[in-house]
């Protein structure tokens, strides 16, 4: 029984493994090939004496992406993947995992690797230093994105900027529709993930009180970046200001404001606050076309991450033509809302949906 | 003589009792405090509010009690829940119906209780290592169920389930308090509840006296699971998603409910009842202290020293200053 038992217990682990791994079917068209090692996915294009008058243009990028479990870094790694092969270019990944130490790892594994340029998201700005050190010692551009690297170049969300400009369209809104008075604001704080990324909704809260808007009081949220903790807290809140019908909220990401939509929806409340918050995913996008924009979720400013790869690769495509790079490089930024969603968010073409 | 029957027949109506007069104790002060210093707090509709979130960890932490009173442990509870929650936005998202969706969704939860089951008492493995293992191995599938998205939930009579109302009372506290009564008569008037208790308090003697106590630890854990799978329904129900990170905290919740409530790590004692009071005490203090728009951190500082304050209490009245060891 015993012998039974552990022999079925490794046909499991064996099986596992092996439905674990990338089946040769899913291997991209012949022209390139695709390598999975520990840390490292390559994509190659066809060898290079195939095509010897157009070795020079070919980039060799690395990209060190931020995490692939989180849809975003899926978005960011689709958009570079696209982009580098409608330029012909090899794309060398590897995942930061919003981990430090693997980001260092994965730092000198680019650099092995011979890249001439790479794109690095780490989230911990401890270990941007080493990682600075480790690329320029082996004489390699690199930008990072969205989070500050000491002097590298930086692209991506101008953290303050969206903040403002979730506030600038708030005070637009509350001038409009609820004649330029506010009984609270509510700010949803996730302090874990640093003080720069708070200023997105911290921005909008200043825009709104050093605007003609009449206020009553500011409160902050800390939702951990949970839900259900946002839902749970600001049910509570609601709660204890049963007068409050004027609430403006500000969130970070949709994770604030899905948790506020359903403290409000259960609290019979949905017409006593307004919801403006960063990011734009599914979580906002697909509720929003299910009650045709009848929601107290107003806006929430888009970053666009599935297009960061063709972005930067038209920056890095000027650079190797002998343009600089900026010192920080801005993405695009829209706010969204009911009356464009369909220009930037189509319901048949939404990018997370085209994520396998 | 006399007395002597007057005190067991106490001791049998309140169990343990110690334990239970200090976390009453802690809520009535809660309480007091609370409505002093919040003028919204002693009112019916705030009161709800606490029971309508109480639900999802208060429903899990039942079995929990049982799995601690068996002397075994399931730290995994929160990646479980996580699991469940995904499960049912994709079968609520493929067009399954409130029915199915629950259905499939408690499925899951018992499936995933019967894999911490089989390792534990199948392969003997201890229960804490399993638990940790599962944990991760749990939470990894949530994120693959998705491949890492968050999947908003649309059906609106599954949103009833943690969202709506039963003639003005939250249809997941009625659900959380069903379980409660369910439980409390399990552990109180069945063979397996006393069973449990045997098991916790002696295993061997336990063995030695007949019960067959791996075949009832696994189905505590499959008891755990179910509802790990209730308790994911009420989660996604209320956040209208299947959220992968979610109810990280949950197993600290569950397990301080459960402590709270005056039952031991080590198994043999605790009741369901004090679990149900333990949930209460720390729903009301989050709720209060949210009210007061207390700081997050402050609220971890001070859920986690009233905590260790009621188990002091309890360990000082049982004798724990006067012990050498």
């Amino acid at each position: 029984m015993k012998k039974l038992i552990a022999l079925l217990l490794t046909l499991l682990l064996l099986a596992g493994l092996a439905a674990c791994a990338k089946p040769a079917a899913e291997q991209p068209a012949p022209a390139e090939q695709t390598t999975t090692t520990e840390q490292t996915t390559t994509t190659e294009q066809a060898p290079a004496d195939e095509t010897p008058t157009e070795e020079k243009k070919t980039v060799k990028l690395g990209l060190a992406n931020i995490n692939e479990k989180a849809t975003f870094g899926k978005l960011v790694k689709m958009g570079f993947e696209d982009a580098c092969a409608a330029r012909g270019w090899e794309l060398v990944y590897v995942d930061n995992n919003s981990d430090g130490a693997q980001a260092v790892q994965n730092a000198e594994i680019l650099v092995q690797q011979g890249v001439d340029f790479i794109v690095d998201l780490n989230i911990d700005q401890s270990v941007a230093g080493t990682i600075v050190d480790i690329v320029s010692a082996a004489n390699i551009p690199m930008v990072c994105v969205d989070i500050a690297m000491g002097d590298t170049p930086f692209f991506g969300v101008d953290s303050d900027k969206v903040g403002r400009m979730a506030g600038e369209y708030s005070v637009n809104w509350v001038n409009e529709n609820w004649g330029g008075e506010v009984d609270y604001i509510v700010c949803f704080t996730a302090i874990a993930s640093g003080d720069e990324v708070q200023k997105r909704a911290r921005s909008a809260v200043e825009v709104m009180q050093n605007s003609d808007i009449k206020i009553g009081d500011t409160v902050e949220i800390e939702y951990q970046n949970d839900t259900a903790v946002a839902q749970q807290r600001f049910a509570d809140f609601l709660t204890a200001h049963p007068d409050a019908h004027k609430i403006v909220c500000y969130g970070i990401n949709e994770f604030a404001g899905t948790g506020a939509i359903a403290a409000g929806e259960t609290a019979g409340r949905t017409d006593d606050f307004a919801l403006f918050t960063c990011g734009v995913g599914s979580q906002f996008v697909e509720p929003l076309y299910e009650v045709q924009g009848n929601s107290p979720w107003k806006t929430a400013v888009a970053a666009f991450p599935e297009l960061y790869g063709d972005q930067l690769c038209d920056i890095i495509e000027n650079y190797f033509n002998g343009v600089p790079l900026e010192p920080l490089m801005p993405c695009k930024l829209v706010c969204v809302d009911w009356s464009n969603i369909t220009e930037y968010y189509p319901l048949d073409d939404l990018p997370w949906k085209k994520l396998s | 003589m006399k007395q002597q029957t007057k005190k067991r027949t106490l001791s049998d109506l309140m169990g343990d009792s110690s334990s239970l007069l200090t976390v009453i104790g802690a809520l009535l002060v809660e309480i007091v405090v609370f409505a002093i210093l919040s003028p919204n707090f002693l009112t019916v509709i705030n009161f709800k509010n606490i029971g309508l979130y109480a639900a999802i960890v208060g429903c899990v932490s039942c079995s929990v009690t049982l799995v601690n009173i068996s002397g075994m442990i399931d730290i995994s509870v929160g990646s479980q829940i996580a699991v469940v929650g995904m499960v049912a936005a994709l079968v609520s998202g493929a067009g399954g119906n409130w029915v199915g969706t629950t259905a499939a969704s408690l499925a899951v939860g018992v499936t995933l209780g019967a894999i911490n089951g089989f390792f534990i008492t199948v392969l003997k493995l201890n229960a804490f290592i399993t638990t940790i293992a599962t944990m991760q191995s749990f939470r990894g599938l949530a994120f693959l169920l998705s491949d890492g998205m968050s999947l908003t939930i649309s059906d609106s009579a599954f949103k009833f389930i943690g969202r709506g109302y039963i003639l003005g009372i939250p249809m997941s506290l009625i659900i959380m308090l069903v379980c409660y009564l369910v439980f409390h008569f399990i552990s109180k008037y069945t063979v397996l509840g006393r069973n449990v208790y045997m098991i916790g308090g002696n295993p061997q003697a336990s063995f030695l006296a007949g019960i067959n106590v791996n075949s009832l630890r696994f189905k505590l854990y499959l008891i755990n699971g179910l509802m790990c799978g209730v308790s994911g329904v009420l989660l996604a129900s209320q956040t209208g998603a299947g959220i992968p990170n979610a109810a990280a905290n949950y197993n600290m919740t569950a397990l301080s409910a459960v402590i709270l409530g005056g039952a031991a790590l080590t198994g043999g004692k605790g009741t369901i009842l004090g679990t149900f009071l333990g949930s209460m005490v720390l729903a009301v203090l989050q709720n209060g202290m949210n009210m007061m728009s207390v700081g997050a951190y402050w609220q971890d500082i001070i859920i986690g020293a009233v905590l260790i304050l009621s188990i002091s209490i309890d360990a000082i009245k049982g004798g724990s200053l006067k012990r050498k060891l």
